[in-house]
């Protein structure tokens, strides 16, 4: 491949992109997505490379106007190339884990509902064994953090849903969902300091 | 093959009763929140901020600058967050893919 300056990338690939330069990115891309899928998928990498590449080509044509050129041109659309096939294989890995899991029990999926609730509010001795501590972070769960944080923090840490299928169920983007459980966990995290515990106080419970 | 596997897995469950119970359970999810509470702090930035450095990060760090002063806020969301530091490393490899 030819070496190209980050200002020569961007000539070649506005307005009209010029065959040779579009070719050659195609190929780093195609390369690169079979490089590191290799050792994470065990299936026919052709089938679906292609399409990776396809897609990652026109959003990198769409959104070259936005490269600040704070990286080298090819090392921006590996990284969109990258987010476009991680997010289609995470779509198929969870398509694959629901439907395994409609013929299961989830124990863990009421685990954020305050009908579970088995004792608010433990005392000081409950907390020192394990089942005093789980009532303790439920009660917290239940009693500090809205509706959506307890939802978002199901379908996320206890459902293991991708944040894009996540964001999507719950009607916003990944930022924003990223966004709505750190809130969650920097109020979980300080009214456990409020009542004089640490996390890691509660984890020696655990051990 | 993974629902296939997974079904045989669940099956086997079932026969043995090596399903957790729900106490355990509950245990499981308890430590997973406060390790995640543990690590957990004020500031942080959220995907999108990262997605728009990772690649100046991923150049840095594939030069062998350490992690934790280049941008130490994009290091500490890449230990949070699971779905980052997957794109981070795939990033990564296809920076060492050998040319054609």
């Amino acid at each position: 491949m030819a070496k190209r300056t980050n200002e020569e990338w961007i000539k070649l690939l506005s307005d009209e992109p010029d065959e040779v330069a579009l070719m050659e990115l195609r190929d780093l891309l195609d390369r690169g997505l079979r490089y590191t899928l290799s050792s994470r998928l065990n299936t026919n990498l052709d089938a679906i490379v292609e399409d990776f590449v396809q897609e990652s080509l026109l959003k990198i044509i769409n959104k070259i106007d936005t490269f600040r050129g704070e990286s080298q041109f090819t090392t921006w659309a590996q990284k969109i190339a990258v987010r476009v096939a991680l997010t289609e294989l995470r779509r198929r890995r969870w398509r694959d884990t629901s439907l395994d899991e409609l013929t299961t029990s989830r124990d863990g999926e009421s685990f954020f509902e305050p009908k579970i609730m088995s004792d608010p509010n433990p005392s000081p001795e409950d907390r020192s064994t394990r089942s005093g501590m789980i009532a303790l972070v439920q009660n917290l769960i239940v009693e500090e953090l809205t509706e959506r944080q307890r939802r978002a923090m199901t379908l996320v840490m206890l459902q293991g849903m991708p944040l894009e299928v996540a964001a999507e169920e719950l009607g916003t983007n990944r930022n924003a969902l990223y966004k709505l459980i750190h809130d969650a966990r920097v109020r979980l995290k300080k009214k456990l300091g409020e009542k004089g515990m640490t996390p890691e106080d509660v984890l020696s419970v655990f051990e | 093959m993974a629902t296939i596997i997974n079904r045989v897995r669940q099956f086997v469950q079932q026969l043995f009763g090596q399903t957790p119970e729900p106490e355990q359970k509950k245990e499981q999810i308890v430590k997973g929140l406060v390790k995640a509470l543990d690590l957990t702090e004020e500031r942080e930035i959220a995907c999108e901020e990262v997605f728009e450095v990772i690649d100046q990060y991923a150049e840095l760090v594939s030069q062998g600058e350490s992690p934790d002063k280049v941008m130490p806020l994009v290091q500490h969301h890449l230990i949070i967050c699971g779905h980052c530091r997957e794109e981070f490393e795939m990033l990564l490899d296809m920076l060492n893919a050998k040319p054609a």
